[in-house]
Formats: structure tokens, sequence, C-alpha cells
């Protein structure tokens, strides 16, 4: 759907036809449907907070001016649900969302072959291994990064939907594959498949 | 690597393709030297590319369960609205039609026989009682005013909410009408106390339906019901025909299953109460009542 159409059908929602929404939904139900499931961790509450973010979206769709893409927009909604379900999830459990300061002075450890997969195998392992990493980023750091590499926003896009200056989209975009990196390093479940420990004797 | 540290940074932007063209070059020029470099590079790729390809499909009901709710969203704010519309209109006109009827003695032979008989107190400044007993009435008005016992500037001050209510229906001589428009009402103050003292508040986003399994926004269900009271109290502020959308901004479910919906209109929030259909603005503004929602 090019941008022209995209607008079109949200001028007819916004007009009152309710029905126009659904090729919306069916537009970008999937990257929704993705970032909330990356962000929450688990597929029942990835359902509940993309049909939140849908059913918002359909509710507010009379503020969305068109000064940026509907995607945008639409998955800047995305993330403030699923950032507040976190709180509200983290504030039972006292854990914290937001990234310390020092996390990011440890000077990056050189990362090794296995974070590039030859072989089928070596990828599906990277991706099991990226997936856990993910739990353990905390959910700003998570949110950035999945709106750059789930749904493909732009530096500049990212700072719309997050709020932020262009120079803190970069920076953080840094440490938090900085962060993974580490997490994964330190992943004992992420091991060489013995293809590639063929190669490392090689 | 203490000049690695310069071009770290930039190898997360050079796969996000953020850098600019001399940046890029400068930066490739360096990893065809420094293999650390090149494998954080390939890391972040990896990276990215383990994400990129993780993709999984929805459940095929996720597209239906949405157009599902808003279907079912727009039917339910149709009949309520219908009914609040109509009987506000069907008040307005009535209100007309006994003005008129009375401004011109259309109905006065009832009115002497029937409403002084029946009305309650406040509806004999209309009921047309006896000319024995308008002494009371204001000179200046006509004399066919005075023959019906009321005067001119005596209707107008009863419509116009000056006590605090609105579109009262007087045909029927019982003050006890439906109340639309309730502003400075002590008693609605009194309900609404015991509402936000009665146990958990849901409160969601939009409309609420019981039949849709939704998540609330928040549940309360410790000392933060008397902030939300205060915030959502009646303000004692007369309103005159709010102008709501279909769909309210946000909904308190009590747990009798009464509703509060709030509409959001230029910073102020108009409430209904569902049972009572009753709408008055609130004490607090809709700034107060997100930053609530946000601290909880």
């Amino acid at each position: 759907m090019t941008r022209e159409e995209e607008l079109e059908i949200v001028r007819q929602v916004q007009d009152g036809d309710s029905s126009a929404f659904e090729s919306l939904v069916l537009s970008h139900q999937s990257k929704v449907y993705n970032l909330s499931l990356r962000m929450v961790g688990n597929e029942d509450d990835a359902l509940d907070m993309a049909q939140e973010s849908f059913i918002r979206a359909y509710n507010s769709i009379g503020s969305f001016r068109g000064d940026c893409r509907f995607s945008v927009w639409l998955y800047r909604l995305t993330t403030n649900i699923c950032l507040d379900f976190l709180r509200s999830e983290s504030r039972k459990a006292h854990i914290s969302l937001t990234y310390a300061e020092d996390d990011c002075e440890r000077e990056l450890e050189i990362p090794d072959e296995r974070f590039s997969p030859q072989s089928e195998a070596e990828r599906a392992e990277l991706r099991a291994a990226v997936r856990r990493g993910m739990k353990h980023l905390p959910a700003d750091y998570r949110a950035i990064l999945l709106l750059r590499e789930i749904d493909g926003l732009s530096y500049d896009e990212i700072g719309k939907a997050l709020e932020l200056e262009a120079g803190t989209v970069k920076s953080r975009i840094f440490r938090a594959r900085k962060k993974l990196c580490e997490i994964l390093l330190s992943d004992r479940n992420f091991s060489y498949t013995s293809e590639s420990k063929e190669r490392k004797e090689v | 690597m203490a000049e690695c540290d310069k071009y770290i940074m930039m190898i997360s932007s050079l796969s996000d393709s953020e850098l600019s063209p001399e940046q890029e070059a400068e930066l490739c020029a360096h990893m065809e030297s420094c293999s650390d470099c090149r494998r954080i590079y390939d890391a972040f790729k990896g990276i990215s590319g383990a994400m990129s390809d993780d993709l999984v499909e929805p459940p095929e009901s996720l597209s239906k369960s949405i157009m599902h709710r808003i279907e079912a969203q727009e039917k339910s704010k149709r009949p309520r609205f219908f009914v609040f519309g109509r009987f506000t209109a069907a008040a307005a006109c009535l209100v007309l039609i006994l003005f008129g009827a009375s401004r011109f003695g259309w109905f006065d032979s009832l009115f002497r026989s029937d409403l002084t008989r029946d009305a309650a107190p406040e509806e004999t400044v209309l009921s047309g009682s006896n000319p024995e007993e308008c002494e009371d009435v204001q000179e200046g008005t006509t004399k066919k005013d005075s023959d019906y016992g009321f005067s001119h500037e005596q209707v107008e001050e009863k419509s116009s909410g000056s006590d605090g209510m609105m579109f009262t229906a007087p045909m029927t001589g019982n003050s006890g009408n439906s109340t639309m428009y309730a502003a400075g009402s002590g008693e609605l103050n009194g309900i609404l106390s015991g509402l936000f003292a009665s146990g958990e508040i849901k409160v969601f986003e939009g409309s609420y339906d019981k039949r849709e399994n939704v998540r609330p926004l928040i549940t309360l269900n410790d000392n933060k019901q008397t902030e939300l009271s205060d915030i959502l109290g009646c303000s004692g502020t007369d309103i005159v025909d709010p102008e709501l959308s279909d769909t309210p901004d946000y909904t308190l479910l009590f747990p009798d299953a009464t509703t509060i919906s709030l509409w959001s209109v230029d910073g102020s929030i108009y409430c209904i109460l569902g049972t009572r259909e009753t709408v008055y603005l609130a004490a607090g503004t809709m700034e107060e009542f997100k930053s609530f929602l946000a601290s909880y």
C-alpha cells in the first residue's frame, strides 16, 4: 500500500467508514503483533497488546494528521501500550525497565563467529539466542531495537515515534546492540554448532 | 582499540545505513585494516538479520477480533446516543410548545382546572391559577399574563437553569423527571462519593462492553480512589448542551457494574453517570486525570 493509498483509507475511517479500517489492520497486523510479541515475551499478552493497539488507533484516528507514516504513528501507540503493560508488570516484580548509565561504560567485547552464521542451523541458533537475549534487555532498549529491526523505521521515524532527538536515537540503538551482544556472549546456551567448530579448528 | 572507540558507534549507524557518504567511506577504510571492527560490524548485522528473519504470522483471529470489537463498539454507541439525543430534543420541544401554549392561552382551561390542583409547588408559577391568587405577579406584565398567573420573566427564569436544573418536563407536573443535566447537585456528589468508596474501580480506554474481554488500563484497589474521586466529583458548574462524540475517552467500571463515561472537551471532563443518564462537569481537568493514570 502506498502512503497516499493509506492516507485515503485513513480519511475514509475518519469520515465514519469503520469497515475501511480493516485494510489498515491487515496491512500492519504482522509487524504490530511481532513488535508486541518481542516486547512482552509471550503470545497471549502479545495478542492483547496488538488488539489494544489497533482499537486505540481506531478510537483516536481523528488525531492522526498525516505528518508521518501511519505505521510510525501506529507503532508508537503499540510501543506505549507495551511499555505501560511492562511497567505495571514490573511494579509487581520490582524490576527496573530502564538501563543504568554505568551499563554503557564497559568496553564492547569483540563478538565471535557465532554472530556470523553460515548455515541454516547456525542462523536458527542465533535467532533463538537473540530471542532469549531480548527478554533480558531493558524495555527501553528492546523497544528501540524492535522499531528499527522489526518495523524498519529510520532513525528520524524512531525519533518521532519515541519523541527522542536524532542523536539520542543513534546512541540508544548502539547501546542496545552493545548490551545485547554482552548478553549473548554470556549466554551459555548460545554455543558453537558442529559446523562452526570445524571452521574454527581449521 | 582506542582509535576504534571513535568508530564503534558509527558501525551501529552503518548497519542501519544512517551514515553520510563521507562517514561511510571513512569507516569502511578503517574496517579494511581493523578485524575487530569488522567483527563488530558482522555481529551487529547478524543480530539485525536474526531479528528481521524471526517474524511470526499473527493468529488468524487477530484481525477478525479487532473488527468485531470495532463493530460492537459502533453498534453499542448508536442506540444509547440516539435515545439520549431524542430525549434531549423531545424535552426541548416540549418546553417550547408549553411556553408557546401558555403564552397564547391555548391551555387556559386545563391549567386553571387541573394543574393548580395537581402540580408540584414549583409548577404553580406556570399553572395559571385564579386571578385572586396572582396578587404577587409583577407589574409590567400584560393583562393576559396576569390572568394566567405567571409572567414572561418567570417562565424564562425557570427554563434558564439558574437553579442548576435544565429541561425538566413541566407537563407531567412531576419534578422528579429524568434529569439530563445536573450541576451543583449535592445529591449527585453523594452518589459519586459512595461509588468511589465502593471497592475496586477499573478504568478502560474508550467505551466499555462487558461482552468483550478487554483489559483495563488500570485497576484501583487501594487508597487512590479518593484522589480519583476528587478529580471526577461534580464541579457544581452549570453546563449547556455539551456536544459529545459517540465514544467516550475513558470509562470507569464500579463493583456494582455502574459506569461513568468521560469525555475530554477543551481540557475539561464531561461525565455521564451510566445508570441515571446524568451529565455533569467534573471538578478536575483531563490533564489531571491523565497524570493520575500515568502515576498509578
